[in-house]
């Protein structure tokens, strides 16, 4: 199973949106997922249609005194399980500073399912915490949204330079998020972003009307809008993640 | 507790599946469409999915046409599909992603190959809570190649067993009782697929007193069953692997026929030995080319990547060696020589001709070949060292095949766990002068491919990098002859002594 993260340090890019298309877009390409969605707002989790509820709350889930698996829940799509968030996740910070090696903690809750999937996708909420930290140290990969307006590649910056201390870090996966074709400064600014990341991947993510459908409909676009030109770009997104992450 | 996501298959023995569906409903649970399928069950030759545990099928969606699919399912995890034109022949027809990467390793270089089409009428219902969230499906079946008329997927979702116990209480109380067998495996047993595959081991059953002829025999006529079984196979190309064991089964027939001396005539024991040896030498060009071919990336990824990618060439021209090498093997397998031969000798087996120790026991003419082919590698072995020849690895190279193939194919005469101790010691010493050899016959190859090169194809860069391969193999060669007076060493040692010794022991009466 290979962690992947939705992560920006900005709020507003399109993590959740990012979360909730590549898992289904994973899904039609194969892969057995889990979505873990550790944003409080519980966004993806309403997307995907799962309770939002915790049993025992974020407390229990972080103490790990049942596991992983009484948290999973299904979805509408066979290959898509979720762990739903709910409120409580606000104190997630809070709850790993006291627990040993808080880094390490995500990653060893999944450990044990790690055979039954191939992709756990973890919706982060914005911020760079004790929760972002875990994340890094769980995940195998960040997918960073990134939106061509003039202060994404200093929010790039900063978390490049905060994990280049890390002894394994994540890989930084950014891409272009919501980009409005029709303005020549995000044009620009996207070109930017391409020619300055060499690891920014080649899609660029629309800024589209139909993902404001996504919460109407609750469902990812690729189930409500299959070719609508944001449907086709998270399908191309996914396939340029997998060319660099799997054989 | 864990959350279960285990399906279970309950069976109808006399309720339609329509009107179970419709049954199904009556007690709210949601039907979705009904869907026709082409569903193929896939799987190598020798059944390596099944061995990881693993249900590959190409299902076709035929009314309402639909988009054809390709389903990974194992016993215990989530299902997985994934979007295909056709069901593809290797791992590596797939896009890179997970998917792939699951099958990779369980088929390596084989093929997958339809091992039984069936149609599939279903419809899948969903159990939901108050809130509409899935929280059980089943999946409803009808098919002729199930053998019922009914079959009913249960899948619970995650945390809700509560949900799955209720839907399993409507189906008992509908006429369902639970199959120990997946829809799958119901399917095989009705259409007669052997999902183990073929086991192309040597492996016979051979009584502690049997006469050594007719232990012979039996070997033989294991061995003509694999080499018949992958003919067509090896003729077709379906990969490389049935060509591999076609010549294995060769080289053991070949190798039990040298052990047979006095338990066979000579006559019929060289006639067959040269009708064998010809066999095994039209299959070794294109095997050579196989090996190298297989072991591409391996070969070249000592290179940096744009040296490398300079190499295409030389892989596309071996590519076309192979292709032309192919199609002469095929020629000469459909020969009227190969089919007289393959024929007459196994129609032969049983009729095989007495010599003189025929009525001995098998195990004591078994304990007298292996103790010498032991001897024999032992010697050979000892007499190496850095001043011989490689002719002089290649003979031990084929010294240490006949010792094993003769502890393989009288290992029914033989302990199990002994008998493979014994192989994995010897298995060591083999790796390390197939290394050697490979690195031999690649060399020669390669020299030879860039003599033939097109002025076109072999560009500087291309010659270049073809000469740093070749560098590179001849530097193989000399760590692989550098390691053999280790590797060797540790064959010929207390260790390997004490389980020959046990290994004869147990031949004795």
């Amino acid at each position: 199973m290979k962690i992947l993260a939705t992560y920006s340090i900005k709020g507003g890019v399109g993590k959740t949106t990012s979360a909730v298309n590549l898992a289904f877009e994973a899904a039609q390409a194969g892969a057995r997922v889990l979505v873990w969605d550790l944003d409080p707002q519980g966004a993806a989790s309403y997307c995907l249609r799962a309770k939002p509820k915790l049993k025992g709350g974020a407390d229990k889930l972080v103490g790990n005194k049942d596991g992983l698996d009484r948290h999973i829940r299904s979805t509408e799509f066979t290959s898509i399980n979720v762990i739903a968030a709910d409120f409580s996740l606000r104190n997630l910070d809070v709850l790993l500073d006291d627990v040993k090696k808080p880094v390490e903690r995500l990653g060893r809750l999944l450990a044990p399912i790690a055979d039954r999937y191939d992709v756990a996708l973890l919706d982060c909420p914005p911020s760079i915490s004790l929760a972002s930290e875990s994340v890094f140290g769980a995940a195998e990969a960040l997918l960073v949204p990134t939106i061509p307006a003039p202060l994404s590649a200093r929010t790039l910056t900063q978390l490049t330079e905060f994990l280049a201390d890390w002894d394994e870090p994540p890989l930084v996966l950014p891409y272009v998020s919501m980009l409005d074709r029709r303005r020549s400064l995000q044009r620009e600014i996207a070109a930017d972003l391409h020619s300055n990341w060499p690891n920014m991947l080649t899609t660029d993510i629309p800024s589209a009307a139909i993902i404001e459908r996504m919460s109407q409909d609750r469902a990812p676009l690729g189930a409500i809008a299959p070719r609508s030109a944001a449907a086709r770009a998270y399908r191309a997104l996914w396939t340029e993640i997998s060319q660099r992450l799997w054989r | 507790m864990a959350a279960s996501t285990l399906t279970s298959t309950w069976v109808h023995d006399s309720l339609a599946a329509s009107d179970l569906s419709i049954g199904l409903a009556a007690f709210g649970y949601e039907p979705g469409a009904t869907i026709q399928h082409r569903r193929t069950l896939l799987d190598t030759f020798d059944g390596r999915l099944f061995a990881a545990g693993i249900s590959l099928e190409h299902v076709e969606q035929t009314n309402p046409a639909g988009p054809a699919l390709l389903r990974l399912t194992t016993a215990d995890g989530v299902p997985a599909a994934l979007q295909v034109r056709r069901a593809p022949r290797f791992a590596s027809d797939l896009p890179p992603g997970p998917f792939r990467e699951r099958l990779t390793d369980p088929l390596e270089m084989r093929a997958t190959i339809p091992l039984a089409t069936w149609s599939d009428t279903q419809v899948e219902l969903v159990g939901r809570d108050g809130r509409g969230n899935v929280i059980v499906r089943a999946t409803v079946h009808a098919s002729d190649a199930t053998g019922r008329p009914a079959i009913v997927e249960v899948t619970p979702s995650p945390g809700r067993d509560d949900a799955a116990d209720e839907l399993v209480a409507t189906i008992r109380a509908l006429g369902g009782h639970r199959s120990e067998h997946g829809l799958i495996d119901l399917v095989s047993a009705t259409l007669g697929v052997n999902r183990r595959g073929y086991d192309s081991s040597p492996d016979v059953e051979l009584a502690h007193d049997i006469a050594a002829l007719d232990g012979f025999r039996l070997v033989f006529a294991n061995l003509a069953t694999t080499i018949d079984a992958n003919l067509a196979g090896t003729i077709d190309d379906i990969d490389t692997e049935f060509l591999h064991e076609f010549r294995v089964a060769i080289r053991r027939t070949r190798s039990v026929l040298g052990l047979g001396k006095n338990v066979l005539t000579d006559s019929g024991r060289e006639q067959a030995r040269a009708d064998f040896a010809w066999l095994a030498g039209v299959t070794g060009p294109l095997r050579d080319l196989d090996v190298y071919i297989l072991d591409w990336d391996h070969s070249v990824g000592h290179l940096a990547t744009d040296r490398a990618d300079q190499l295409q060439p030389v892989l596309l021209h071996l590519q076309q060696h192979r292709r032309a090498a192919w199609k002469r093997l095929a020629a000469d397998l459909r020969s009227p020589r190969t089919q007289r031969l393959l024929g007459d000798w196994t129609a032969g087996i049983s009729d095989l001709e007495p010599g003189p120790d025929a009525d001995r026991p098998l195990r004591e003419i078994a304990a007298k070949r292996i103790a010498k082919a032991h001897t024999m590698v032992l010697a050979n072995g000892r007499a190496i060292d850095s001043a011989s020849p490689a002719e002089a690895l290649h003979d031990l190279r084929k010294d240490a095949k006949k010792l094993r193939y003769a502890v393989e194919c009288f290992g029914g005469l033989l302990p199990a766990k002994r008998r493979k101790a014994f192989v994995r010691q010897l298995k060591d010493l083999q790796d390390n002068l197939g290394r050697h050899q490979d690195a031999e016959v690649h060399s020669a190859e390669l020299q030879v491919v860039a003599r033939e090169l097109s002025a076109e194809q072999a560009t500087p860069p291309t010659l270049l990098a073809l000469g740093q391969l070749i560098e590179h193999l001849e530097i193989e060669k000399i760590a692989a002859r550098s390691e053999f007076a280790e590797r060797f060493a540790t064959f010929d040692s207390n260790q390997t002594e004490c389980i020959v010794t046990d290994l004869l022991e147990s031949l004795e009466p």
